[in-house]
Formats: structure tokens, C-alpha cells, sequence
């Protein structure tokens, strides 16, 4: 009889273990992401994300979720094309926006690791197709790689 | 990701449900009233 206690017992754990790993399984997270929340903190939450798109007229979202360090699930939904009707998917392209930002200073960091410029070098010796024009600010102190990226100084063609 | 201009709030409402979804209370922000 004990030892069937144990096995049942040992049983159950096993179960449980397997719950807790379901609970967290890419189908899971994007059912709790794109329903109604609960608990409701107020706000959105009452609002599902296909509710969400709507309020905010937003046609397409593409969600990429990572954990540790790995892409867990990424999920597409609504249209890439208002006018096609074509869907979003996972290959499909959005202006990064902002997203470029730290992308290109990793870029140039890189760039500037491997001995292809200084960070704090005029960035006219860097630039080929366009050049910042001279000015006032330029001639006391020329505008470099480290204090664009710093943000304490910006280059504009407009 | 999102395609339109007015997409900021989708995403912000998005990223607390990850965090939410997920106990990254990290990204936890005030509670909206």
C-alpha cells in the first residue's frame, strides 16, 4: 500500500511539473497576450489585442517574444496591405523607426572596434556620399562618432 | 512591430501583457486609473 502511496504521489508530482511547463508554452502566453486581462488592472486590459488594433486603427502587429535569451514564439496578426488585404506574417517588413537608433550605433562601435574609425573623429572624414556643412558649432568643435551616439550633438541633410 | 502611426499604445499595451503573461516585473508600470 506504501508503495503505491509513493508511486501515486510520485505520479501527481510528474503531473504537476508537466502542468507548470505547459502553462508557459508559446500557445498559453499568446492565448493570456491576446485576450481580455485578468486581473483586470483597468486601462486596456478589458480590451482583446484584435480589440486593441481596432481602437487605435492599427491594421498589422507582429509580436516577437524572447526568454532567455531565445525566441520563444512570434505571432503576426491583421493586414500588411489595406489596400491588398494581404496578411501579416512573420517575414513581413515594418519600418523600424527609432529600432534603427541603437542598431546602427552597435553598427558603428563595431565598425570603430575593428580600427575602421575613431569614435572621436570628425565624422567628415567618415561620411562619403554627404558631408555635414561647416558652421559655427563645427568650427569650435568638430562633431564626432561618440557624441552623436551620446546625443549631445546632431547631423541633419534637411 | 506595428504599421501605423498611431501604434505606440498597441505596443506599450502589448509589452505589459508580456511581462504580465510572463512575471518580468521589471517592465511592470503604474496601473492606469
Amino acid at each position: 500500500m506504501r508503495r503505491l502511496i509513493t508511486a501515486l504521489v510520485l505520479l501527481l508530482a510528474a503531473a504537476g511539473v508537466h502542468t507548470a511547463v505547459d502553462d508557459s508554452s508559446p500557445a498559453t502566453m499568446m492565448a493570456r497576450i491576446e485576450g481580455a486581462q485578468s486581473p483586470n488592472r483597468q486601462g486596456l486590459d478589458p480590451l482583446t489585442l484584435q480589440q486593441l488594433m481596432e481602437r487605435f486603427h492599427v491594421p498589422g502587429v507582429s509580436v516577437a517574444v524572447i526568454r532567455d535569451f531565445e525566441i520563444h514564439w512570434t505571432k503576426a496578426y491583421g493586414t500588411a496591405d489595406v489596400e491588398t488585404g494581404a496578411r501579416v506574417d512573420a517575414d513581413s517588413l515594418f519600418q523600424a523607426a527609432s529600432i534603427s537608433k541603437p542598431v546602427t550605433a552597435m553598427a558603428a562601435v563595431r565598425a570603430a572596434q575593428d580600427g575602421k574609425f575613431s569614435l572621436d573623429e570628425d565624422i567628415n572624414s567618415i561620411l562619403k556620399s554627404w558631408k555635414l556643412p561647416a558652421g559655427e558649432f563645427t568650427r569650435r568643435q568638430p562633431v564626432t562618432p561618440r557624441a552623436l551616439m551620446s546625443q549631445r550633438d546632431t547631423a541633419s541633410p534637411s | 512591430m506595428t504599421n501605423s502611426d498611431s501604434g505606440r499604445p498597441v505596443i506599450n499595451a502589448i509589452e505589459d501583457r508580456v511581462a504580465a503573461a510572463y512575471g518580468w516585473d521589471s517592465l511592470d508600470k503604474p496601473v492606469l486609473r
